[in-house]
């Protein structure tokens, strides 16, 4: 960031939605603060409790979730930088 | 790099540099993953080939669409093929595993697993390990695209292992 601006810029993380998810939401990817409303970061599960808020059709699958495409818990906490992405029920093969 | 080579090569004369998991938006020759698993003291190679049905539960289907989140499902796929290595050690159990994403029409195959090992029982059992772990492990996920007209449904999956909140 250049010297001297004056918004500091928020720390945030990427989403990744596949399949069923990308179409719930209506999109593949987007960028999300990495803390809550309180200035906590957010934990893997509290951001996932977000997008459903905004899209419930998301609801509808239970997700695991990678960081970083690492298999994470929801409890992980996430930090700025981070790739976070949200993964229906998988069927390969 | 000659003098690597040997440092690569295990003592059953399998080359660790050849990749044995892969995603592909391209029709699979079966020929050329068995290909991948072939050793001297193999006395079987199973293969299974995971094919695209032409129907859901009797309703028609054109054709299958597969999704892979890539940068996970590749380390997914190789944790397959290091599982078999070391779960059938004895048996010199030696895998490969490519699936398919894109459009895959029916009666092609999404996925071709082979195993070979010093005998066949080894070779089965390891082989279906591969595709039941596959399942649940493996970020890929498939849309059934409907006979006339082109609606599409994405496949009930199985939750991926390790998913949600832990365990208290």
């Amino acid at each position: 960031m250049p010297p001297g601006e004056g918004t500091r810029r928020p720390p945030m993380v990427s989403v990744r939605l596949f399949a069923a998810y990308r179409d719930a939401a209506g999109r593949a990817e987007l960028a999300r603060s990495a803390v809550g409303p309180d200035g906590r970061p957010l934990t893997v599960g509290a951001l996932w409790a977000e997008l459903v808020g905004e899209h419930p059709a998301l609801s509808k699958l239970p997700p695991a979730a990678a960081v970083n495409a690492v298999l994470a818990r929801f409890e992980h906490v996430l930090a700025p930088g981070d790739e976070v992405a949200y993964l229906p029920p998988v069927s390969g093969g | 790099m000659a003098a690597d080579a040997n440092v690569e090569e295990d003592a059953g004369g399998v080359d660790k540099r050849v990749a044995r998991a892969a995603l592909t938006d391209a029709d699979i020759d079966p020929r050329a993953v068995e290909a991948l698993v072939a050793r001297p003291g193999a006395g079987a190679v199973v293969t299974f080939l995971g094919v695209t049905r032409d129907n859901t539960d009797g309703r028609p289907i054109d054709w299958l669409e597969y999704e892979a989140f890539d940068e996970m499902a590749l380390p997914a796929l190789q944790a397959l093929v290091d599982g078999v290595a070391e779960r059938w050690a004895g048996a010199g159990a030696l895998a490969a595993v490519v699936h398919r994403t894109g459009r895959v029409d029916i009666g092609r195959a999404s996925v071709v697993i082979a195993v070979s090992a010093a005998h066949r029982a080894e070779a089965f059992e390891a082989c279906r390990w591969v595709i039941d772990t596959l399942k649940t492990t493996v970020p890929i996920w498939k849309k059934d695209v409907w006979a006339g007209g082109g609606a599409s449904a994405w496949v009930a999956g199985q939750a991926m292992e390790g998913a949600g909140w832990s365990a208290h």
